[in-house]
């Protein structure tokens, strides 16, 4: 143990893998910054780069990237009222209308500390959890595995905003588009239209880089999202970033401590990441207030809530990636297809096998989020510098790493095709009220449902059963179920009491 | 561009019943129960299922939500996008051809032109030097072999 961790120590405490992450890290914050440019868009443009990089810089790339990028969301909120990213849509009318009081170093203080915070204990959380659950994990078969993965997917579909079904057809769209290519079992190839490119499948990267930067892109070019034609002047930060966050924690400690732990937890969920922590915390915060009516008016207690519980919920979504090799988030699912990639094998064997390499990834964490206290504050200093590079020119430029990122993973156009195709079908789905993360982890994820369930029959000889022998993977099918059951005696519900979501027209006449 | 759910539902149907029916045409796997054929029928069912709903769902709204919406898009808007697509699509027809540094640079330095409204010299610069840039990173130091075409000479590094 204490030799693994000190292998660990020296895999990452090596120049070379700090240089990638302070590289990685001032990347996530300009991407971050930059209003409609999201965390996991830095992310899939990232990936091209560390596909050519040992596990330990790339993941540690990602990591780096990632915490930095969803604090800086926080830079445009607080100062032009765009939230950089989704996460940092929660609480940017409380961190805008400090700035407009003259008071945006006491906001984006605040959240740069509770960033820093909530991260730590999100990493923590992560450290302490997953060699444990790891131990669990080992003792998994097939079957468990298969309830496991059906049990991410059923929450990413779930979970996820907006009406239930729009979340299972993105969830149905990623597993038949896993299906696509040879068969795992039988070599029966499907769906591949006679082209032999189609043969292995569809390329996890070029679908990631299509599906997050190629619908940002065209969203931006029709002007959907937000940040075209912005006219409101950049406010600059002056004086102390940190005077008077001080007494700020001090008040709100709990807060501090809820956002933190909730948002850890939020981020295990599959399919819920940093937005959806953002929310949820930022909602609770407000309920158990004793002055819910000044938030969104410059408060500072939902700010301590929510900043800490999207930077927490980071580590979190690492917990079941690592452990399960079942993406929390839409960032871990790109991290898994990484390693599969790479070779390895995500899951509870990599405790086994390469444990250092699960130590790497909590120490990397840890310098992440200290290294996000001098970076994010010099990003605070200098936002105005960074607003300087515009869009127009960086639109461009984006689509130019697309298109190389797509076609590096297998050196033919063919990927670009892909991203194309799949750019074009998010940007449709998301305009549409339809969720892609459940895509995403439905095409990480099919394959393995498919297998485990493959090899569970050919092993209980076709006996369905054998789904529950395990007393694990009962309890797991059971939970399923039931999950599946109450949404759709839910949607049931709705339906035969009419049509309360629509019930203009009537009304009106 | 949003579309009714019914719309949408439609499409989502049929592509379930297209891939049933692909399915049923898949080689059962001797001696299994379960062959190539079951995952696919699944998620087809699932699509008919959810397609169904939707269709319902949108039915119900086509009062309110109407059938198709462009809402906020310009001509000038519209055109924007439709090159994002023209440019990717053509790096996808021409790289080959054309070469990555061609293709790319050009593409998209009038894409650039057609943002900024103009800066002609200085889309230039940015293109190119981005261009190159990425070829050297990607061709020359992590060895990704970037169609090189027939017009342009290898570059020396």
């Amino acid at each position: 143990m204490s030799d693994t961790l000190a292998i660990a120590f020296g895999l990452v405490f090596d120049p070379y893998v700090l240089a990638v992450m302070l590289a990685a890290g001032a990347f996530g914050l300009f991407v971050g910054a930059m209003p409609g440019l999201t965390a996991t868009l830095a992310v899939a443009l990232l990936v091209p780069v560390t596909f050519f990089m040992d596990p330990i810089p790339a993941l540690a790339a990602i990591v780096a990237t990632t915490a930095m990028a969803i604090f800086a969301g926080d830079l445009p909120g607080a100062l032009l009222r765009i939230p950089g990213t989704p996460a940092s849509a929660a609480y940017v009318d409380d961190t805008h209308q400090l700035t407009l009081q003259g008071k945006a170093n006491l906001g984006l203080g605040t959240a740069l500390i509770c960033a820093v915070i909530g991260g730590l204990v999100g990493a923590a959380i992560l450290a302490f959890t997953a060699p444990l659950l790891a131990e669990v994990a080992l003792q998994f078969s097939t079957q468990e595995y298969f309830w496991l993965a059906t049990f991410g997917l059923t929450c990413a579909a779930f979970v996820s905003t907006g009406k239930p079904v729009k979340g299972l057809v993105s969830l149905l769209l990623g597993l038949f588009i896993a299906t696509i290519g040879i068969d795992i079992m039988a070599g029966q190839p499907r769906f591949t239209m006679g082209s032999v490119e189609l043969m292995g499948g569809v390329s996890f990267i070029p679908a990631m880089i299509g599906m997050f930067a190629i619908s940002e892109v065209l969203r931006w070019a029709l002007g959907s999202g937000g940040g075209r034609d912005q006219a409101e002047p950049v406010r600059q930060v002056t004086g102390a970033v940190f005077t008077g966050v001080l007494p700020v924690l001090r008040r709100y400690k709990l807060g501090l401590v809820r956002g933190s732990l909730g948002g850890t937890a939020i981020g295990i969920l599959p399919g819920a990441g940093a937005d959806i922590a953002a929310w949820v915390t930022y909602a609770v915060s407000k309920k158990f207030s004793e002055t819910p009516e000044r938030y969104g008016t410059g408060h500072t207690e939902g700010l301590v809530d929510a900043s800490s519980a999207n930077n927490a919920s980071l580590g979190g979504a690492w917990i079941p990636a690592l452990v399960f090799g079942i993406p929390g988030d839409t960032v871990t699912a790109i991290v898994i297809g990484i390693l599969y990639m790479k070779g390895m094998n995500p899951g509870p064997t990599v405790m086994l096998y390469q444990p250092e390499l699960l130590y790497a990834v909590f120490i990397a964490f840890f310098v992440a989020n200290l290294l996000l206290l001098p970076l994010g504050y010099l990003a605070i200093k200098s936002y105005g510098q960074m607003l300087r590079v515009p869009r127009e020119v960086l639109m461009p430029i984006i689509l130019i790493l697309c298109m190389v990122g797509a076609f590096a993973i297998n050196n033919t156009v063919f990927g670009v095709a892909i991203m194309l195709v799949l750019g074009i079908v998010a940007f449709l789905m998301e305009e549409n009220g339809f969720p892609v993360a459940p895509a995403i982890l439905g095409l990480v994820l099919g394959t393995m449902i498919e297998r485990n369930f493959m090899q569970s029959m050919i092993k209980a000889d076709g006996n369905l059963l054998a789904f529950f022998d395990r007393p694990i993977a009962a309890t797991l099918g059971v939970i399923t179920i039931a999950i599946w059951l109450l949404v759709a005696a839910g949607a049931a519900r709705r339906w035969w009491r009419g049509r309360p979501s629509t019930a203009v027209p009537s009304s009106a006449e | 561009m949003k579309l009714n759910d019914a719309i949408i539902g439609l499409v989502v149907l049929l592509g379930g019943l297209a891939a049933i029916l692909q399915a049923q045409t898949f080689q059962p796997t001797h001696g299994q129960a379960y062959g190539p054929d079951l995952f696919p029928t699944i998620i087809g069912s699932g699509f008919v299922l959810s397609g169904l709903v939707l269709i319902v769902g949108g039915w119900r709204e086509r009062q309110t939500v109407g059938w198709l919406r462009l809402e906020g898009a310009s001509p000038g808007r519209l055109l924007d996008a439709g090159l994002v697509l023209a440019y990717i699509a053509g790096f996808i027809g021409l790289a080959p051809v054309l070469g990555f540094l061609l293709t790319a640079g050009l593409g998209g330095w009038l894409l650039m032109v057609r943002f900024r409204r103009g800066h002609w010299l200085s889309s230039l610069a940015i293109a190119a030097l981005v261009t190159l840039v990425t070829d050297w990173a990607f061709r020359t130091v992590l060895l990704v072999p970037l169609p090189q075409g027939a017009l342009l000479p290898r570059l020396p590094w």
